[in-house]
């Protein structure tokens, strides 16, 4: 069975910096793949591209056996529906004056889906209160956001998401019941996740396999066991000592 | 990277040097343009006893090089440009470059003059809007001390000072350019009203940047108010920074009456000069002179903007800040309104032409309750005859300004360009040009002001447009799959729209000044029309005896402008769709109510959301 996203020699450039450098990587059904490095080493860029909201310099990413590169966005827009982004910043990504539940519905208007019962149902479904939703996201907390925001990614059931750090701006207490959920989601949509962070110890309980980025490049993919057990690269090893020094 | 910074630079790099030509082609083509033969006017100018024969006229045809036509004389001149000659002045024979060149430093002079003056206005008006906010203990905005000195007209201001400073207490010279000295009264002229429009922007903006997240942060941990304050000017100023260029183009403009009134040989008075006496040459070297002054002002705003806002506008990784809710009690611009709406009421009552020559200059009284102006005209009828001339027209110029800022705003690059232009052209400048071709009316003037009205605006939507679609959530919007236009109505104009339509009404009544302004230096309406500027301008000369026929219109105008900035400080609406709010909240409700209920139940559910 071929896999659901399929990246292949990505290269995306800044002018004269190139900051993806041929990268490839699958993602299966059902499966989370965490894309792991250190900050500016090309994740978020890698996951925009994989969007298809920044075209690539060379390369390519399938969706489903669709190659996304060079799609107009016409095409894509219908595309757009299976694959969607939570971002790292839950307030930054809502618009600041569009309230919870506008924002959830927004997905499902602009592909003139039916409205009816949905947004209560996927504010209950991400565990938020119905009655927030008449609230402006600077009115909610970092936790609750970032709820709404996962809520609105999975509006048009969505195959796959891309996570892009989406605890990384949340405090210790509130990423755990925000990573439950993201399981939790998975197990119960079947749902398909491109995990990017920095941090080993969430790859640890969350991820399928893992592959480790460094400048640009992946220069390690395995098991999440393998990886733990039998790191092959230094770098990776240089991770997860800077990970045991940090969890005593 | 470097291609994608250099393209929209490129083009607008381009839209300017278009713009620049179009005007200068304009002001070449004005004698083909208005019909009127610049012949006559400069044979009346060089000697007033020679007749005006078919020969002489013929002669001095000749000798301007009109016969040559409108495409030859532009072609000399762009040719003589080029060699840095710009030709000779048809009214002295002079040449036109060391007039110009002197006309330039004097007015630059002044404007940097009139810009610490402007600064310093500025920085006192914010002073307490930053000690609060850095402190924590903001709450609501600035008061109604900036927008009263911008309503001070710049022509009123500098008489007042004339007769005060100059006049009365001999403090300062009242005329001329010789030293220091004769700088101070104009620099506070003009400096005073600019300084209040800065003071009032950045005061408008700083509450919603101190609602920011991080300067609780700051606080919390400990730096120092200064330190505070240093970083929310730095963040509220890059949407401000192209109207302070637009402020210091604005100077220029401004500089018409007050070096008219002061009598300083500054570029304004030239070109205004030049324009009167269809001096063409002169015209054109000063009107070169004060665009290319407005295109430097303008990409050195630019360039300061990009530098302050760095890489974030390119990376679509700025986060918007959250509506501000408004300071709103509505009591104060309803007050306002009835002040100014029963006095403009109570006036259209009385007849504004009525002569009566026995009860010149009077005093308040039961008949005339602002007393009587020099012609024995009761004052209070002039001033509500005079708001539908100045208050209408000005309104009506607003709302086309703003509609046109909007337009443009969506098209940044476009706009720095045609807005640079169309500033650094003063409305008195513009004024004089279509009064050159139309000849005076309020029509014309109507129309000067709003050529150039529109420019700030579209600059603060230039602005917000740019900052909204580099902002993290619009990238969101694209990764659900909606197109240009449904993110541009639902999620751009949203967020440029109301700020804009605030910044207009604030503009009302430097509007309605610029038109009072034309009135006053008698480029619009015409007497005896009771327009605003005409009664300023006429109870200038007995200002001393019946202080109150001055008195009542710049009242006006100043309650005018209290209105206006009251009313832009009201709550904004901050949910943003409320008609489709209300179908999602049924939907949610209805699992209980029933999907399928009557419009009775869908209101009772509204009722329900909205409580």
């Amino acid at each position: 069975m071929s896999p659901l996203l399929e990246v292949t020699d990505l290269v995306v450039r800044y002018g004269d910096h190139v900051a993806v450098d041929r990268v490839s990587f699958t993602v299966g059904e059902g499966e989370t793949l965490a894309l792991i490095g250190e900050s500016g080493c090309g994740k978020s860029s890698t996951a925009l591209a994989a969007l298809a909201l920044r075209r690539p310099e060379s390369g390519s990413v399938r969706f489903a056996g669709q190659e996304l590169t060079g799609l107009h966005e016409k095409l894509l827009r219908p595309l757009r529906a299976r694959f969607q982004p939570v971002f790292q910043d839950p307030y930054g990504s809502l618009g600041p004056r569009t309230t919870i539940g506008d924002a959830i519905a927004e997905p499902l208007r602009v592909h003139r889906r039916p409205l009816a019962g949905r947004v209560a149902e996927l504010m209950d479904l991400v565990g938020l209160d119905a009655s927030h939703a008449d609230r402006l996201p600077h009115e909610l907390s970092g936790g609750q956001c970032q709820r709404a925001g996962i809520a609105r990614a999975l509006a048009l059931g969505p195959q796959l998401l891309v996570l892009d750090e989406p605890v990384s701006a949340l405090d210790p207490s509130v990423r755990a019941g925000i990573l439950n959920l993201l399981t939790e989601l998975q197990e119960r949509l079947g749902l398909s996740y491109l995990f990017i962070c920095h941090d080993m110890a969430l790859v640890r309980h969350t991820a399928h396999r893992v592959a480790v980025m460094a400048d640009g490049r992946i220069v390690e993919t395995s098991t999440v066991r393998e990886l733990f057990t039998n790191p092959q690269h230094p770098y990776t090893r240089e991770l997860l000592d800077t990970e045991a020094e940090a969890t005593p | 990277m470097k291609d994608q910074l250099k393209r929209p630079a490129l083009r607008a790099g381009l839209a300017r040097a278009v713009a620049l030509a179009a005007v200068l082609a304009t002001v070449g083509l004005l004698p083909w343009l208005s019909g009127r033969d610049p012949a006559l006017t400069v044979l009346r100018a060089r000697s007033a006893e020679q007749e005006p024969t078919a020969e002489a006229l013929d002669a001095i045809r000749a000798d301007l090089g009109l016969d040559a036509g409108p495409l030859g004389l532009i072609g000399d001149w762009a040719g003589g440009l080029v060699r840095g000659d710009l030709g000779t002045s048809w009214v002295s024979g002079a040449d036109v470059l060391p007039s110009v060149r002197a006309g330039l430093g004097v007015s630059l002079t002044l404007m940097g003059a009139s810009l610490v003056v402007a600064l310093l206005v500025a920085a006192a008006l914010c002073a307490r809007t930053l000690v609060r906010g850095a402190r924590g203990t903001l709450r609501g905005g600035g008061g109604a001390a900036g927008a009263m000195l911008v309503a001070i007209p710049e022509f009123l201001l500098a008489t007042v000072l004339l007769i005060v400073l100059g006049v009365w207490w001999r403090l300062l010279p009242v005329s001329g350019w010789q030293g220091p000295e004769h700088l101070v009264l104009p620099a506070l002229a003009m400096g005073i009203p600019a300084g209040g429009l800065l003071g009032r922007l950045v005061d408008d903006a700083l509450p919603a940047v101190f609602r920011e997240r991080w300067t609780d942060v700051w606080r919390a941990s400990g730096v120092s108010p200064a330190r505070i304050v240093a970083a929310a000017l730095r963040r509220a100023l890059p949407a401000l920074i192209p109207q302070l260029g637009l402020v210091v183009v604005g100077l220029t403009g401004g500089a018409v009456a007050v070096e008219t009134i002061f009598a300083i040989p500054g570029l304004g008075r030239t070109a205004l000069g030049a324009a009167k006496s269809q001096d063409l040459p002169l015209l054109q070297g000063s009107v070169l002179a004060l665009l290319l002054l407005a295109l430097t002002a303008g990409a050195c705003a630019a360039f300061v903007r990009g530098r302050l806002l760095g890489s974030g506008l390119k990376d679509a990784a700025l986060a918007l800040p959250p509506p501000v809710p408004g300071r709103g009690r509505a009591v104060v611009p309803i007050g306002l309104g009835v002040v100014l709406a029963s006095a403009i009421g109570w006036g259209l009552l009385k007849d504004p032409y009525t002569v009566h020559t026995g009860a010149r200059l009077a005093g308040p009284s039961l008949a005339h309750p602002l007393g009587s102006d020099g012609l024995g005209r009761d004052v209070l009828a002039r001033l509500g005859h005079g708001a539908a001339s100045t208050v209408g027209v000005a309104l009506a110029v607003c709302v086309a300004s703003y509609l046109i800022a909007l337009a443009i705003g969506f098209l940044p690059n476009a706009s720095a360009g045609v807005s640079d232009i169309a500033n650094a052209l003063p409305p008195v400048v513009v004024g004089v040009l279509i009064a050159a071709l139309t000849g005076p009316s309020t029509l014309g003037a109507s129309l000067a002001v709003a050529l150039v009205s529109w420019p700030p605006l579209a600059a603060h939507a230039a602005a917000l447009v740019r900052e909204t679609r580099a902002s993290a959530h619009l990238t969101a919007q694209r990764a659900i799959g909606a197109s240009r236009g449904w993110i541009l109505t639902r999620h751009v104009l949203p967020a440029v729209a109301g700020p804009v339509a605030r910044h207009a009404v604030l503009r009302l009544p430097g509007v309605a000044l610029a038109l009072a302004a034309l009135g006053f230096l008698g480029l619009g309406a015409q007497p005896p029309s009771p327009e605003w500027g005409l009664l300023l301008d006429e109870s200038r000369l007995y200002v001393e005896r019946a202080p109150l026929a001055a008195l009542a219109p710049a009242v006006a105008l100043a309650l005018l402008a209290g209105l206006a900035v009251t009313l832009a400080g009201l709550r904004q609406r901050t949910r943003t769709r409320m008609r489709t709010r209300t179908r999602w909240s049924r939907a949610g409700a209805g699992a209980g109510a029933g999907a399928g209920a009557g419009a009775g139940a869908d209101r009772a559910v509204v009722v329900g959301v909205e409580r």
